[in-house]
């Protein structure tokens, strides 16, 4: 099911309204209709691979407990290898044999020596990423003796499947999220407004903003040989917007109905764009993914309290994992090799951690230098974004030679029709406002439409740009829901 | 908890309100639009359009039959109601309100048949035509038979301006009467296709494997009960029923292998009954020509003017339309 749709309009309120008035006596019968409510949610989208993550909650759930009983280490380690082995030979599995496949066999080929490619007609389960590492991290926490296991099967099988964040994160950590199910919920009326709220603005990112964005995009990156610069660099920059709405959309929405149902999850996105340098950007940028790697993977490695060389290692190694963790494809491997590039100096010069006090501290708009940074920042992610998107490495250095080489005399220009122009000035004025919206939340945790105005004017006010702001969203919105970016990772 | 409910109900009651106030707005001024995709219906509706013979169909009829040639070798008033996509089933929708809302006698509705209008497609037409006028209870049933996800223009605040943000400001603007550019290119509902032969058809052919094309006969069954039910309710109301099969790229008619059968069942109607005839242009000369076609489905306005002479003069010697 997704966000954007009737469907999950006529869901939420069902579900709200069972959890809060029918099975709100008892937390077992609560955190059971979550798992139901989970359940049919993803099954929505389809039934078969609900078995994946019941199996995988079981695994780790015995995996847990055993660990807990278990003193001698040589055991623990089989028992922690297990639940790893399952997890990522579900992911290597359905996600990542067919790249291995292939490239092996091409590797063969360079060697003059010919093979077949075996490769599996499998589909790829929706959100497998996002909870094979979510159980992942509480059989690490687990081993590490961080967390105590859970003896609740509930709670545990609620923790994994929780719908808002089930196929796109955020990537939860049991010691934030599984200890808030063994609580019972009290309602809080001012945290379920912001969740709406949250919602609102979320929905505002992916329908009126991503979606737009992504026709114009779609259109260029896949013809890029026939569009000029302009054009070029142009869907570059909307594609940047369309990941960033769509993704962080995505995150308040679910962000915002978790706190419906009385629940807090972890902050994914903090205006990354704003960042005066990629170090911020990734402390900015998907934040539950990257404190995953940090925490699971580059402390582990050493982080950056070793030699040098070991330091450049780690980083490559944690970026390159977190753009393969996106797909199985060298695009993927590339966009986290360029953002590890882009990271290293700061790193070597100590100065990755300069940019942590607020963007423009105590004033309205950044100072010139601040400004400047900002903008390299953003320029150097556009970059970035390009390999993302392209279907190919060699697609991608094309598209970026082409931005700078094709000049509109010897190529055609993008020919928009009046209705697409006007829609595509239309998207340009929403971005303005998002950028505008989320300039002057900068300091808060997320936007609430009420920002501007003083307490004693807020009620209307407020009402009148939720009407503006559903307005533009059910105008905007296209006839057939366009999924979610994350959801092919 | 109460609290939060009670804001909850307040604020989408107040929401809601807003938000049909501003479509209905939006929508009334569609109703007044005289922009090529609503004019046509917004005059049926009205009472305005009078005509004597109404032409309808698909993409064939919308493209290919001048009703001004008609006017004048013909001496009666002619409207084309044909339009783009629309299969048997949606023109079924909108046939009952272009005869009652028609304000002058009907004497004749010349419909082209061939064998993709008979299936069902609900892709590949415009809704947009039909947007001001939902709350027609006729038509609007008629829709939301032929396709169900009608409701949620009807009924859903704004859905229907969905991506069309200049059809929600032109909705908006003449509401208000605030004079905007309004184009209509049509004549009486005929769109002129002034374009040369392009690659579709080859295009086409290259995904063909076989080298012919042959549809599912139970689905074309249904669509020849829905060409039935034409015949019957013209008759109820004395209208004669001109079947015609315009002309198709000689290409395209041979690789439709069930066309023979398909003008064998028309002219079998024709027989069968008295106020129901047909037309075959599928065999005129001009068919080998792609000087007179855009794609092989559709004349250009070149052919189309040919092609509106042949038939209404063909019309008008024998001399079958009661006058």
């Amino acid at each position: 099911m997704l966000f954007n749709t009737l469907e999950f309009a006529l869901y939420l309120p069902i579900v709200f309204i069972l959890y809060w008035f029918v099975f709100n006596k008892n937390l077992k019968w609560q955190n059971g209709l979550i798992i139901l409510a989970s359940y049919v949610f993803y099954s929505w989208w389809d039934w078969r691979f609900l078995s994946l993550i019941i199996f995988s909650s079981l695994i780790d759930y015995y995996i847990g407990l055993a660990l807990a009983s278990t003193y001698e280490e040589k055991k623990r380690k089989r028992l922690l290898y297990l639940s790893m082995l399952v997890n990522l030979g579900f992911l290597g599995m359905f996600k990542y044999f067919n790249f291995f496949s292939e490239n092996f066999a091409e590797a063969f080929t360079f060697f003059g020596k010919s093979i077949d490619s075996f490769t599996l007609n499998v589909i790829l389960p929706v959100g497998i990423s996002f909870y094979t590492f979510q159980t992942m991290s509480y059989t690490i926490d687990v081993y590490k003796k961080k967390l105590v296991p859970t003896k609740d099967i509930f709670s545990f099988l609620a923790f994994v499947s929780f719908f808002p964040q089930l196929v796109a994160g955020p990537i939860e950590r049991a010691t934030n999220l599984l200890p808030q199910f063994y609580r019972k919920r009290k309602f809080d009326n001012s945290t379920a407004t912001d969740g709406l709220y949250q919602i609102l603005w979320g929905l505002f990112k992916k329908v009126a903003i991503a979606d737009q964005c992504s026709i114009l995009v779609n259109a260029v990156f896949d013809d890029y040989h026939s569009y000029d610069s302009m054009s070029l660099i142009g869907a570059a920059i909307l594609f940047a917007f369309q990941i960033y709405c769509d993704f962080s959309g995505y995150s308040d929405i679910a962000i915002g109905t978790s706190k419906l149902f009385g629940f807090k999850l972890m902050k994914n996105f903090a205006y990354p764009y704003f960042s005066r340098d990629i170090a911020e950007f990734w402390r900015r940028w998907h934040i539950s993914l990257s404190t995953w790697f940090r925490d699971y993977v580059y402390i582990p490695l050493g982080g950056s309290k070793v030699e040098t060389s070991k330091k450049i290692r780690n980083i490559f190694i944690i970026f390159i994992l977190s753009g393969f963790w996106h797909g199985a494809n060298w695009t993927y491997i590339f966009w986290g090799a360029l953002n590890a590039i882009y990271f290293l100096p700061s790193l070597l010069k100590g100065t990755h951690r300069k940019n942590i006090q607020a963007i423009a501290d105590n004033q309205i708009l950044p100072g010139f230098g601040e400004f400047f940074r900002i903008l390299k920042t953003f320029f150097l992610t556009v970059v970035a974004w390009v390999f993302f998107r392209s279907e190919t490495l060699t697609g991608a250095f094309d598209f970026l030679i082409r931005s700078l080489t094709n000049d509109g005399e010897n190529n055609y220009y993008v020919s928009l029709s009046n209705d697409e122009l006007l829609q595509f000035l239309f998207t340009l004025i929403l971005i303005t406002v998002l950028v505008f919206y989320e300039w002057i939340s900068r300091t808060k945790d997320f936007v609430k439409v009420d920002v501007l105005f003083s307490e004693r004017k807020k009620p209307i006010l407020t009402l009148f740009m939720a009407t503006i702001f559903i307005t533009i969203i059910l105008i905007q919105t296209r006839n057939e829901s366009v999924d979610f970016i994350y959801f092919q990772f | 908890m109460r609290n939060f409910i009670l804001k909850i109900i307040t604020g989408f009651v107040i929401i809601s309100c807003i938000l049909y106030g501003v479509d209905k707005l939006a929508t009334y001024g569609l109703s007044k639009s005289k922009f090529n995709t609503f004019k046509d219906l917004n005059e049926l509706y009205e009472n305005n359009i009078n005509a004597e013979i109404i032409l309808l169909g698909s993409s064939r009829t919308y493209v290919m039959m001048n009703p001004i040639i008609f006017d004048s070798i013909l001496n009666m008033n002619t409207y084309n109601f044909g339009q783009d996509g629309a299969t048997i089933h949606l023109q079924k929708a909108i046939f009952n309100d272009v005869i009652t809302y028609n304000n002058s006698s009907l004497k004749l509705i010349i419909q082209n048949i061939d064998l993709t209008t008979l299936l069902p497609n609900k892709e590949n037409y415009s809704k947009q035509r039909f947007y001001p006028h939902l709350d027609k209870k006729n038509l609007y049933t008629n829709l939301y038979n032929f396709d169900a996800s009608f409701w949620k223009y009807k009924y859903i605040p704004l859905y229907k301006f969905s991506s069309s943000l200049s059809m929600f400001g032109r909705g908006l603007l003449l509401a208000f009467d605030i004079p905007i550019k309004e184009n209509y290119t049509k004549i009486k509902g005929y769109r002129p296709s002034n374009e040369n032969w392009n690659n579709d058809f080859e295009d086409y052919k290259k995904n063909l494997n076989t080298g012919k094309v042959v549809y599912d006969q139970d689905l074309l069954e249904d669509g020849f009960k829905i060409l039935e039910e034409f015949i019957e309710e013209t008759s109820k109301k004395g209208i004669q029923y001109i079947i015609v099969f315009a002309p198709m790229y000689i290409e395209m008619n041979n690789m439709q292998i069930q066309n023979e059968m398909l003008k064998k069942r028309l002219e079998e109607y024709a027989l069968k009954y008295k106020h129901v005839y047909f037309y075959d242009y599928s065999n005129l000369p001009m068919n080998s020509d792609k000087g007179y076609f855009y794609n092989s489905y559709h004349l250009n306005t070149n052919g189309a003017n040919i092609f509106s002479k042949r038939f209404a003069n063909d019309l008008k010697q024998n001399s079958i339309i009661k006058k």
